[in-house]
């Protein structure tokens, strides 16, 4: 007998969302911070690189850090069904995928802040890359949570299981929303930090 | 032998040549190959380009040439890994630096086959910004297949896994090859040097290759200011009039 559609794609969601250990989030730390020694290096002043370095950082994790109490409450407020536990795996591993970006963008970052005067433009870039990457994973990973929480029987026409499944796309959209806005409020103000003004 | 096999199979089917069980060991046994392919080819081309002025400048631009090919793949490898694993597309650094390099590999060896077409060119002594112009259109003529090996490459690796957001890793990817494969052209200029320049190996670390682009707009509307380019950059120096 073959599983109907409602079954094959909980199987398919069914995925359980791991927490990132502490190394891989103090890994993506560290990550964001290297990518503001590489843009701090092409600053030409020592008090300016200084004060770059942390700016990545600074708007990556707190994002995630404002807008991650918002989000389990509403999830909750909402009467949905995913763990708690899972929505904040799924934060940290958009987080540690942030991290991962912005390591790899790092040796690009370098060679333009050796080769050019472009440092601060390719920082802003990358940055908001990075976090518009780690967003779209958080994103996906809520989206999953909530659909392996689902009950196994849920049928796709089951008017519960898709105002759960609106509830949550709409939840995913409002903190994703809420996140760019606080992303670049953050970015604007270390903008102003950075330019030392 | 082995040059020439590896370079055949490059052109006829590239995936199936850098398919392996192990790809760390794939990788050891083609990647010698797949350098002096690279440049072989590209010097070819370089000989062709820089034979527009002639001189020292067919030496330089032929040694500068595969740099060019292989230095944004050598600094854009991080990050192309880490966007295809943030797509959930699961490679390991040997299989993208396998694409990447049979890609490189391909593009000089499809470059030095379109050498003949683009000196045919330079014999009719073109105007220089005609001729630049050429010698681009030849590297984007040659360069696509070259991107469509890597893109086959790693979609073997795709088809293993991969969510909707390798759509997003893909442009990412595109974005990034090309912010530095501008840059290294522009670090490593000139290729067509002017028939009245002095030659060159390099020219000074100086701006980057968007203000020389916005410079060269204005140019072509009549507006020639701009072109005083200044130092920038860690390894910039200082320039005295």
């Amino acid at each position: 007998m073959s599983p109907s559609p409602a079954a094959t794609i909980h199987a398919d969601a069914a995925s359980v969302i791991t927490m990132p250990g502490v190394i891989e989030v103090i890994g993506a730390c560290g990550s964001l911070a290297l990518l503001g020694i590489c843009a701090g290096l092409g600053a030409g002043e020592v008090a300016l690189a200084a004060r770059a370095v942390p700016a990545g950082l600074l708007v990556a994790a707190g994002s995630v850090v404002l807008t991650g109490p918002a989000l389990v409450v509403a999830h909750q407020y909402q009467g949905l069904q995913a763990d708690p536990q899972q929505l904040v795996s799924a934060l940290s591993r958009g987080f540690v995928t942030c991290g991962e970006i912005a390591l790899g963008l790092s040796p690009i970052l370098l060679f333009f802040s050796a080769t050019s005067g472009l440092w601060a433009a390719l920082y802003s870039l990358f940055v908001a890359g990075a976090g518009a990457f780690g967003g779209a994973v958080t994103a996906r990973q809520l989206l999953r949570a909530e659909a392996a929480a689902r009950p196994a029987g849920a049928e796709l026409t089951d008017h519960a299981d898709l105002t759960a499944r609106a509830g949550m796309g709409g939840l995913v959209l409002a903190w994703s929303t809420l996140a760019a806005l606080i992303a670049l409020r953050i970015g604007w103000g270390m903008a102003a930090f950075v330019a030392g003004s | 032998m082995e040059l020439l096999t590896v370079a055949t199979g490059l052109l006829r089917d590239p995936v199936k040549l850098i398919e392996g069980a192990d790809e760390r060991a794939t990788l050891a046994r083609l990647a010698p190959s797949l350098l002096i392919i690279t440049a072989l080819g590209a010097a070819v081309f370089g000989v062709v380009v820089g034979s527009y002025r002639g001189g020292l400048q067919v030496v330089f631009a032929a040694i500068k040439m595969p740099a060019l090919l292989l230095l944004p793949v050598v600094v854009s490898l991080p990050a192309v890994r880490a966007l295809l694993r943030a797509g959930d597309v699961q490679v390991s650094y040997s299989q993208v630096a396998l694409a990447c390099l049979a890609g490189t590999a391909r593009t000089a060896i499809l470059t030095a086959a379109l050498g003949p077409v683009v000196w045919l060119y330079y014999s009719i002594t073109p105007d220089y910004h005609a001729s630049v112009l050429v010698m681009a259109l030849a590297l984007g003529i040659a360069g696509l297949p070259g991107m469509a090996t890597v893109a086959r490459a790693l979609g073997a690796a795709r088809a293993e896994g991969g969510s909707r957001l390798r759509w997003f890793s893909a442009v990412g990817i595109l974005l990034v090859m090309g912010l530095t494969g501008a840059q290294s052209g522009w670090l490593l200029r000139p290729f067509v040097a002017r028939p009245t320049a002095e030659i060159a190996f390099l020219r000074p670390i100086e701006e980057d290759v968007f203000s020389s682009l916005a410079a060269t707009s204005r140019s072509a509307r009549g507006d020639y200011r701009g072109w005083d380019a200044e130092s920038e950059g860690l390894f910039s120096q200082e320039q005295t009039p």
